[in-house]
């Protein structure tokens, strides 16, 4: 009679992981912002909605705060999970530090002589697009872009992500310093200061991801020089288009009585443009990635 | 998984770097001036203005509210402030032979006072036109209070200017009024408006 022995089970050799040795900085941007429109969302129902008053003692620190938390979400999310990974990215500090004294030294004094506010209110939407664009969006992209530029060019460059963590970490260090000037010279509520610093924050980081896309193309494709310039001007366009519609969304409509502002459609707009250009930038930086993996295939290497 | 590209650059990649780089900074200089370039646009704008009664021909901002109905030939005012809406003002005054400009002066001081709080004459002293022409600036301040007590605002300084200039028998003052924290810089408008003035 035969006997019956069950079959032994041999155990797959396994395959060596393979460790990414980047930090994955798609995944740290959209923590950093997802945590960001979450603390959004909650400051201004507890104060905007719910009512919930601030004490006038602790006004002016919690704006300082939240003026401050996006530097500090970029802090944990970025900056220290750079050291957590084999092959950290160098500088971002640096950058980080330059951009904001950049934005202090001449941003903050030449948009003060600008006042692109006061002249642009009257006139239509095209107009106060390109003037946005031409003025606070080329001054904010352009330096973010020499400031990059000089401390990185060309040779931190691994992968095109790098440009990314690159001109974000100058994105946060800039416009950190514009927030907390607005605090400074307004003093408004904090749901106003939340949303304020929302909008700023995700609109400087998607014209940033653009101008990213820019040079890590110049970079691993510099046969497409005019990418750089184009995409500069791309972002600075969308800065002036975010702007643009975000203070059209925010203003209060015709309505009989007293009209009060909607700074909830100026959020989601925020939000929605944000998410809409973070995507397609995504599509891009893959689409680009694979690209350039197909034509080192085709070449054998 | 994303490739590492470990290249060796050759000439021809890094002068396209340069270019790139050159092309983009070129790029923020151009959109740099063309920004101040619209923001000189929406300020300065003109539109002309004739008088054939009066006599007079100028270019004044776009944006200014414009009107006749009053003492004086235009009024022009930028509506848009808050607070003192900054104000230029032309006015005929008949001036007889003998009459100095001081003189034309005095008689506009008289009145003033009743309609301006605080009005005070600082100084009075020749001023040449933009053409050159002789003339004589009086620079004078005045407190601008709201009438109605209920709007609670604080009361404003202004500086004023009268530039008078003579034409035969007649005296055309050329009034600037601004808030004195803005003087300076709304000052251009009233500089650019006398460049443009023919009478």
């Amino acid at each position: 009679m035969s006997q019956y022995t069950s079959a032994k089970l041999i155990t797959p050799p396994r395959e060596e992981e393979s460790i990414y040795p980047y930090r994955r900085v798609w995944r740290s941007l959209t923590i950093e912002l997802g945590v960001l429109f979450a603390l959004t969302v909650l400051i201004y129902g507890a104060v905007g909605i719910a009512g919930f008053g601030v004490p006038r003692p602790l006004s002016g620190g919690l704006n300082i705060a939240l003026a401050l938390t996006p530097a500090a979400l970029w802090g944990i999310f970025s900056l220290w999970a750079e050291r957590r990974v084999p092959e950290g990215r160098r500088h971002l500090l640096g950058i980080a530090v330059i951009s904001a004294l950049t934005a202090n030294a001449i941003a903050i004094p030449v948009l003060d002589w600008l006042q692109p506010a006061q002249w642009l209110t009257f006139t239509g939407v095209f107009d106060r697009i390109l003037g946005y664009a031409f003025t606070v969006g080329i001054i904010q992209i352009g330096l973010q872009y020499l400031v990059v530029r000089f401390i990185t060019w060309p040779d931190a460059y691994r992968i095109r992500e790098d440009a990314i963590a690159f001109t974000t970490a100058s994105a946060v260090g800039y416009i950190t310093v514009l927030n907390l000037y607005a605090v400074w010279v307004d003093a408004p509520n904090a749901d106003v200061v939340a949303l304020r610093v929302f909008t700023n924050t995700s609109l400087a980081l998607l014209a940033a991801v653009v101008l990213a896309y820019g040079l890590a193309e110049l970079r691993f494709q510099p046969k497409l020089y005019y990418t750089l310039p184009l995409t500069l001007l791309i972002a600075a366009v969308l800065i002036g288009v975010g702007i643009t519609f975000r203070t059209n969304f925010s203003s209060g409509g015709f309505v009989l009585g007293v009209g009060g502002t909607r700074p909830l459609f100026g959020l989601g707009f925020s939000a929605g443009l944000v998410f809409a250009g973070m995507l397609s930038m995504l599509f891009l930086f893959n689409v680009s990635e694979r690209q350039s993996r197909e034509a080192r295939e085709g070449r054998g290497e | 998984m994303a490739v590492i590209e470990i290249l060796g650059r050759d000439e021809r990649t890094e002068r396209q770097f340069r270019l790139g780089h050159l092309l983009t900074v070129a790029l923020i200089v151009v959109g740099l001036l063309y920004g101040l370039n619209l923001r000189d646009g929406a300020i300065f704008a003109t539109q002309p203005y004739n008088n054939v009664r009066a006599g007079i021909s100028m270019d004044y901002p776009v944006a200014w509210l414009l009107d006749t109905d009053g003492d004086y030939v235009v009024r022009l005012r930028d509506m848009r402030r808050i607070g003192y809406k900054t104000t230029i003002q032309i006015t005929l005054a008949p001036a007889g032979g003998s009459a100095s400009n001081r003189n034309i002066l005095d008689v506009v001081n008289i009145s003033r006072p009743l309609r301006l709080n605080s009005y005070d004459v600082q100084a009075i002293e020749p001023y040449t036109m933009p053409d050159g022409t002789a003339a004589t600036r009086m620079t004078y301040t005045f407190v601008d209070d709201e009438p109605n007590k209920f709007l609670q605002t604080v009361p404003v300084v202004v500086i004023g200017w009268d530039v008078l200039v003579r034409r035969g028998e007649q005296a055309l003052i050329v009034t600037f009024r601004s808030d004195a924290n803005t003087f300076d810089a709304d000052l251009v408008f009233f500089e650019r408006l006398l460049s443009s003035l023919e009478f």
